[in-house]
């Protein structure tokens, strides 16, 4: 089980899977977002229990695709494919996560600023 | 001259001066409001001019955090007892002329990844 909450505590969760894959973003929308690039765990909203929620603040993009964050604290707590599909917001869980970054998507996009250098799979785009 | 903008571009911030200390934080608050990990680089606060509605948190006693209300992009970090600001690099314009130079709070990081770049931690 995976659980968190964002730092003013208004937001907690425990997520009822394994933890799958997080998969690390380089798209100019997540770095704008994030601040550096997102990273995240696809999950079924039937694994997911919300113990509190409160101050969420969604964003969303013209294409569907919707951002949620604690609107108190700024914490980054998941992402909304348009198809409907969830994402969670990888700095949000608690350690230890049993987690493990698998991969990175976009990274034709990826700043300027840093490399790319931890040797796991990369694609251009969302699919090579 | 330095520009950025947060996801939405409700606010904007222009810096007008050489940003120093490009760095990525992997402290617990900075993992929570990114939803990953924070890269920033600083300037003096007299030379940074921010416009738009940013809301700030103070997540400890020593510093407040700026974010977009609207889309929620994590922008800047403000110490009350420094006359500096950090502005998140990933919220900057390219070319942005900027290499990070370091990882800090590396003791408090995420235990789903791993520091492979090579860069100096502390």
């Amino acid at each position: 089980m995976i659980t968190g909450a964002c730092l003013c505590g208004a937001n907690a969760f425990e997520l009822d899977a394994g933890p799958g894959p997080v998969t690390a973003c380089h798209c100019g929308q997540c770095r704008r977002y994030s601040g550096f690039h997102a990273a995240s765990i696809d999950y079924d909203a039937k694994d997911m229990r919300w113990l509190r929620q409160g101050h969420l603040t969604r964003f969303t993009h013209p294409g569907g695709s919707t951002r949620v964050f604690c609107g108190k604290c700024g914490t980054k707590l998941w992402f909304e494919y348009a198809d409907g599909g969830l994402s969670l917001e990888a700095g949000v869980m608690d350690a230890p996560t049993g987690a493990r970054l698998a991969g990175h998507i976009f990274v034709a996009d990826k700043g300027d600023f840093y490399d790319i250098a931890d040797g796991l799979p990369q694609q251009q785009g969302w699919e090579d | 001259m330095t520009t950025g903008r947060c996801l939405c571009g409700d606010i904007t911030f222009t810096v007008n001066a050489t940003p120093s200390g490009a760095s990525v934080c992997h402290c617990g608050q900075c993992r929570k409001q990114s939803g990953h990990l924070w890269a920033s680089a600083q300037a003096p606060e007299a030379e940074v001019t921010i416009d738009g509605p940013v809301h700030w948190y103070e997540a400890s006693g020593i510093a407040e955090r700026g974010f977009c209300p609207r889309c929620g992009s994590f922008l800047f970090w403000k110490a009350h007892d420094e006359d500096t600001i950090s502005f998140a690099l990933g919220a900057l314009d390219e070319p942005t002329g900027i290499t990070l130079e370091r990882h800090i709070f590396t003791a408090d990081k995420g235990d789903y990844y791993d520091i492979k770049d090579g860069l100096p931690q502390k």
